[in-house]
This record gives structure tokens, C-alpha cells and sequence, in this order.
């Protein structure tokens, strides 16, 4: 492929759009459903094999970005709730034999719903916790456990990473489907250590620590036979089913602190979080600018019709400075012993004396509204704080507004955009352009766009999310907006060595994609083999049928 | 400029006469020169000289604001403005309104989306 060929952006979406066309117009003969739904009902009991149009509208899918929403999506033909991994294996089994495509559900959101018909498995029904194994830290679950549920049967001893998913969200398909991307994971990485998963020819691989029944001694399990949990995880489903996985878990150490840094650009709060990271005893180093902050912690609540004004007469550098001190805003999350934490303290102002940052006291922090609902942000959701303990540990020095915040209203901004785009991308890369978007996003006529960065470890290549507000009004306003946001995307992938978050192979070499693109050939055909050998009838992948990856 | 900024909003096929409603009040400053534009109860738009009594501002440079309102279309004006928040010359908005959660309420309803529309809240 020449860089002409990446280059040309309407060919490439034209023809991904083709090919979700091409999905969705597939079609099973109505005696063909019917004799499905006949077997399915004879191994699975009728009251969990449902075809009735309000349950299957449940999950039509489309996912998250503008592009996704206005395709015409279609509901699936027959939703499974099965109860077993037998279950699992008939249902493939069953789709194989008849070539109808399934979709296995971990969650109940648009992103992981059916875009193509055929079958959807909801795998929430599966939410057995099979083992809780504290002394090595590992649990083992089936898919549906969800992580409120995981925590409740641990106890508040434990942590159960969340990120920022939900609590009513799987524990498994944050770890499995989407990679480890969570707020602890500078030392939760590799999360997922043993798999149990169902193969669309109805045969059942084990890996990691499931693959000798049940091990305790992960760590070294992982050395002595083919590690191949990372085929399953992340893949979308698209490999197997998961039915069971082993999970490690972390005991909540004594202390976590949330250390916030105010800069006055962004190169200097950037620079701050990649060195602070290279302490492991950071969990995550984040950057948030001045609209960022006030779009997540309620400035719209806090000042009103003074948020409006500061939204449109928007600069990214310079902030109203009646709802905010600085631009720019670094913190870090530390979480161990009290005494490493209080240690690292001290280790993150050192380092921002280098990079001009100013520590923001607790004290300091609740006297702007903002900045303090920011906090509150923080260690409840990051931190796990609970709110009662909060506000005796601080709550004399609270504004009665973010009191209210504690007690019982909801602390999630009101305002949130709806379509971003993740950028990953070297740290210098990141600052160059992030210099180039404030200009371009002028152009295209955004000013009051938002941001944040994200970096676990040191080295590891960090990440920048965009959100332009779209607040369209109109399908003409959301089309139009949608144009200058597939603009901003193709500036940054041609203007910058960046990539769009998970698509990283592309980003290599930018300017060579071809050597890339070859490189990555074999991989596909590795895959793809695996693929053939277990799903010959493509029902895990659907497309295949027509667009192979080799 | 009184005639471009009554032509913008009075010519038929702009959506944005839609989404104002009776009993908006703004006024736009041009420098030194003030226009109150008052939207009647049967949906009439009236461009009053002077700086009247208003809920909103918007503020900017003559030759900027005379060429945004001489646009022909919507597409057009955003266009433009685009150019001029590029020169960091984009109008600014003043809400005159006295704050409180009623007036939130009432800029939501009748002030949001024409803004919107015109970039001036992006």
C-alpha cells in the first residue's frame, strides 16, 4: 500500500463503510432462523433463547463516534442468555452449522452490541465468582460479574480495578476486551492471568493459569508453556468466547493521594507527568486543562452564566481567572504505605520545581469551587474514597456547594461532550501537536475544545484524548460537525508521528505506512489461520467471509 | 451595518430565525455603535439603534461584525467566523443577565443554539 493509499481518507472510510453495509445486509432465510431457534431451544432452555423485537432492539448496536450512529444498524435475529459454558458451546456450535454470525456481549452498552443480525450472546447471565484467592491475589469469574459485584464479595480491603468504567460494568470486559486501561495500572498491567474460552467449533482452549485447572502460582505458570491469552485479549470477541478468567486483585494498601499541580502551559504540566511516572508508586499522571476541569467538575453548576461567557470567549492558555488559577493542571495518584506515599510527596515537588508547577494545598484547592469538585472527583472515583469519610476529614474547610456534592447529588459533570479521538504518540510528539491542534482546532472553528493526558509508566507512550464540544442541535449541525472532526483527524494522523489509540501499527512510520502495512501482514495471517482452524463458518467474524485479512 | 444585521436575521431561509424566540433581547456593539436586536411576541424581529435593554452582548470589531452579518447564508457566516477566530478576532459574548438558576435556565432556552449556530459558544 502507498502512502497515497493511506492518504486518500474518503477511499478508507468509504470503503469501511462498505464493508458494515455489506454486514448488515446480511440476511437468514426465514426457515433457516426458524430451524435455529428450534435446535437452540431443544439444548438451551425456550424462557433464555428470545426473539421478540423489544429484547432484540436491546442490543442493536453502532457504536460511540458520530460515523457509527448515523450508519443504519441492525438488532440481531436471536439473543442467547446462557447459563453454562455447555451452553456457550451448543449456541456456537449451532451457528456454525448454519453459518449465523454471533456476537458475544459482555456489557450492556451500543459499543459491544450486534451490527450485523444473527446472534447475540449475552454473557451477563454467566456471573458466578468462582474463587477468591487472597493470599496470592487472584479471583476467578465468570464474564457477567460485574465490578460492584466483585468488590462487594471482597470486601473494602480490596481494590477492584475499575478505571473509569461504571461500577454495573463487567470486571472482565474492562480488563479483557478493552486492555488493562485503568487507574491503577502502572502495577496492574497484566491483569488477566488465566482464560477459559469457548472456539466457535464448540472445542474449549485453557491459558495462563487455567490451562493445569487452577494455579495458584501464576507468575511462574506463565513461563512454562505458550502464553496465548494475549490472542483472546484484546480481540473483541472475535477469537472465542470467554467464559471463565482468572483475575489478579490488590489489596488496598494504606494510603492514597491525590497530589494536583497547577502550570501555566501544558509542555511544562506534560513534561512534570512523564517524570513524576517513573516512580512506580504512581498509578497514573494525568494533565487536564482549564476546560477540562470545569466541564468535568461542574464549573456550569458552581458559576452559570459566568461558565457560558468563559466557553465562548474561550483560550486555552489563559483561563477566567474568577473560576480558575491556572490554565493547566497535573496531578498525580499514588496509592501504598503511608510513608512511601508521603515520601513520593515530596519526591513530585521536587520535580516540579523544574518544571515551574505549584502545588495546590487541600486548602488551597477548596477555595475554588471548581477546583475542589475536581478533588472530590478524585478520590472518590480514583480513589474510592467514600464520601462520609471524606467530609469528616475535610469537611470544615468545604464551600457548602461541594458539600452538596458529597451528599447525595451527583458529582459527574453536566455538561459532556459527546465524540473525542485518543491520540497515542511520543512525549515530545504529544506537546508538538498539541501546539498544532490549539491552531488548527481555530481554524476549524472550535476554541472551546477540551483535553486530557494519561501516563501510567515512565517510557510508556502516553496518550492525549480531544473532546470538541458537539453540541449540535440538527442532524445538519451533528453532519457538519462530524466533516470538521474527520478534518482535525486526518490534520493529526498527516501533521504528526501519532496514531488514533489502538490503531498503533499504523503510526510506526507515517510516513512509510507501506513498510508497516508489510510488516504486519504475517501477524494477520498468523491470525487469520487461527481463525480458519477453529471458525471455519467465520461466525465470529462475519466480514471475513468476503474481506479476509490476509 | 443597522441594515446588514436587520437583512441577516430578517431574510427568510436562515434556520436560525427559528430557534429565536419571542422576548430575545440582544444587543451587539460594533465599537462605539450599539444595535438592539428584540425579537416580538408574534416572532417579528425588530433592530432598535442604541443600547436598549438586553440579556446578551456581543461585542466586536465594525469591519468584522459589518462582514459577518452581510453573510448570505449561514454557511457563510460560520465560514467567516472561522477566519476571524482564527485571527483571534472572534466576537466576544457578554450575559448581561443577573446571575442566578432561573437566568441559566432562561439562556439555555432561548439563547444556546442561536449562539451555537452563529460559533459564537464553541
Amino acid at each position: 500500500m502507498s502512502k497515497g493509499g493511506l492518504d486518500s481518507w474518503e477511499e478508507i472510510r468509504s470503503s469501511a463503510l462498505a464493508m458494515v453495509q455489506e454486514a448488515i445486509s446480511f440476511e437468514a432465510p426465514t426457515e433457516v432462523k426458524k430451524k435455529v431457534v428450534e435446535e437452540l431451544k431443544r439444548v438451551i432452555s425456550p424462557e433464555r433463547v428470545r426473539e421478540e423485537p423489544y429484547i432484540r432492539a436491546m442490543y442493536r448496536g453502532g457504536g460511540y463516534g458520530v460515523p457509527g450512529r448515523l450508519l443504519a444498524v441492525k438488532a440481531p435475529d436471536i439473543v442467547i442468555y446462557p447459563n453454562s459454558v455447555d451452553e456457550v458451546k451448543q449456541t456456537l456450535c449451532i451457528a456454525s452449522k448454519y453459518r449465523i454470525p454471533v456476537v458475544p456481549v459482555g456489557q450492556h452498552t451500543i459499543a459491544s452490541a450486534s451490527i450485523q443480525g444473527g446472534i447475540v450472546l449475552d454473557m451477563t447471565t454467566m456471573k458466578r465468582i468462582l474463587k477468591i484467592d487472597r493470599k496470592h491475589n487472584y479471583v476467578v469469574v465468570e464474564p457477567g460479574v460485574t465490578i460492584a459485584e466483585l468488590q462487594e464479595a471482597l470486601g473494602s480491603d480490596y481494590i477492584v480495578a475499575k478505571g473509569s468504567y461504571p461500577s454495573t460494568h463487567p470486571v472482565l470486559s474492562s480488563l479483557a476486551c478493552f486492555g488493562a486501561q485503568h487507574s491503577l495500572a502502572n502495577r496492574m498491567w497484566d491483569q488477566v492471568i488465566g482464560l477459559e474460552v469457548v472456539m466457535p467449533d464448540g472445542s474449549i482452549i485453557y491459558t495462563g493459569t487455567l490451562l493445569y485447572g487452577d494455579v495458584e502460582h501464576w507468575s511462574e505458570v506463565q513461563l512454562t508453556y505458550a502464553d496465548i491469552r494475549k490472542l483472546f485479549t484484546p480481540t473483541y470477541g472475535t477469537m472465542g468466547v470467554i467464559t471463565k478468567a482468572a483475575i489478579r486483585i490488590w489489596p488496598k494498601l494504606e494510603k492514597v493521594a491525590f497530589h494536583i499541580f497547577g502550570f501555566k502551559d501544558f509542555s511544562s504540566a506534560f513534561g512534570w507527568t512523564h517524570a513524576a511516572s517513573k516512580s512506580p508508586m504512581v498509578d497514573q499522571a494525568m494533565v487536564w486543562g482549564w476546560v477540562t476541569v470545569g466541564m468535568f467538575a461542574n464549573a456550569v453548576r458552581f458559576h452559570g452564566l459566568d461558565w457560558f461567557e468563559a466557553r465562548a470567549n474561550c483560550d486555552q492558555d489563559n483561563q477566567p481567572k474568577q473560576i480558575l488559577p491556572y490554565p493547566y493542571y497535573a496531578f498525580v495518584q499514588v496509592r501504598g504505605y503511608a510513608d512511601e506515599v508521603d515520601g513520593n510527596f515530596k519526591v513530585v515537588q521536587r520535580l516540579a520545581e523544574d518544571y515551574n508547577g505549584v502545588y495546590l494545598s487541600e486548602d488551597e484547592l477548596m477555595r475554588w469551587p471548581t477546583l475542589g469538585a475536581l478533588y472530590i472527583l478524585l478520590l472518590t472515583g480514583y480513589g474510592m474514597r467514600k464520601a462520609d469519610e471524606i467530609l469528616s476529614s475535610m469537611g470544615e474547610k468545604m464551600l457548602p456547594e461541594l458539600k452538596k456534592l458529597l451528599t447525595g447529588i451527583s458529582i459527574s459533570g453536566l455538561e459532556y461532550p459527546t465524540v473525542s479521538y485518543q491520540f497515542v504518540g511520543g512525549v515530545d510528539e504529544i506537546v508538538k501537536m498539541y501546539e498544532g491542534v490549539k491552531e488548527k482546532c481555530k481554524e476549524l472553528g472550535w476554541v472551546n475544545w477540551s483535553f486530557y493526558t494519561r501516563m501510567f509508566h515512565y517510557g510508556q507512550t502516553p496518550w492525549i484524548r480531544l473532546f470538541p464540544f458537539i453540541d449540535a442541535s440538527s442532524i445538519e449541525d451533528l453532519r457538519r460537525d462530524a466533516a470538521l472532526m474527520q478534518a482535525l483527524l486526518k490534520w493529526v494522523l498527516d501533521n504528526y508521528k501519532v496514531s488514533i489509540f489502538r490503531m498503533a501499527f499504523y503510526s510506526n512510520d507515517p510516513k512509510n505506512p507501506a513498510e508497516v502495512y508489510e510488516r504486519v501482514k504475517p501477524v494477520r495471517r498468523l491470525l487469520r489461520a487461527v481463525q480458519s482452524e477453529f471458525d471455519p463458518a467465520n461466525v465470529l467474524n462475519p466480514l471475513a467471509r468476503k474481506y479476509t485479512l490476509s | 451595518m443597522r441594515e446588514n444585521i436587520e437583512s441577516f436575521f430578517k431574510e427568510p431561509g436562515k434556520a436560525l430565525l427559528d430557534y429565536l424566540r419571542p422576548g430575545c433581547r440582544i444587543i451587539i456593539s460594533a465599537d462605539e455603535h450599539h444595535y438592539t436586536l428584540v425579537v416580538g411576541e408574534s416572532g417579528e424581529v425588530r433592530i432598535e439603534e442604541g443600547r436598549k435593554e438586553g440579556d446578551i452582548e456581543i461585542v466586536g470589531e465594525t469591519a468584522v461584525l459589518r462582514d459577518l452579518f452581510s453573510s448570505k447564508s449561514l454557511e457563510e457566516f460560520s465560514d467567516k467566523m472561522r477566519f476571524y477566530i482564527k485571527l483571534d478576532k472572534k466576537p466576544r459574548l457578554k450575559i448581561l443577565m443577573e446571575r442566578n438558576v432561573e437566568n441559566v435556565r432562561k439562556f439555555m432556552r432561548n439563547y444556546y443554539i442561536p449562539l451555537y449556530k452563529l460559533y459564537i459558544l464553541r
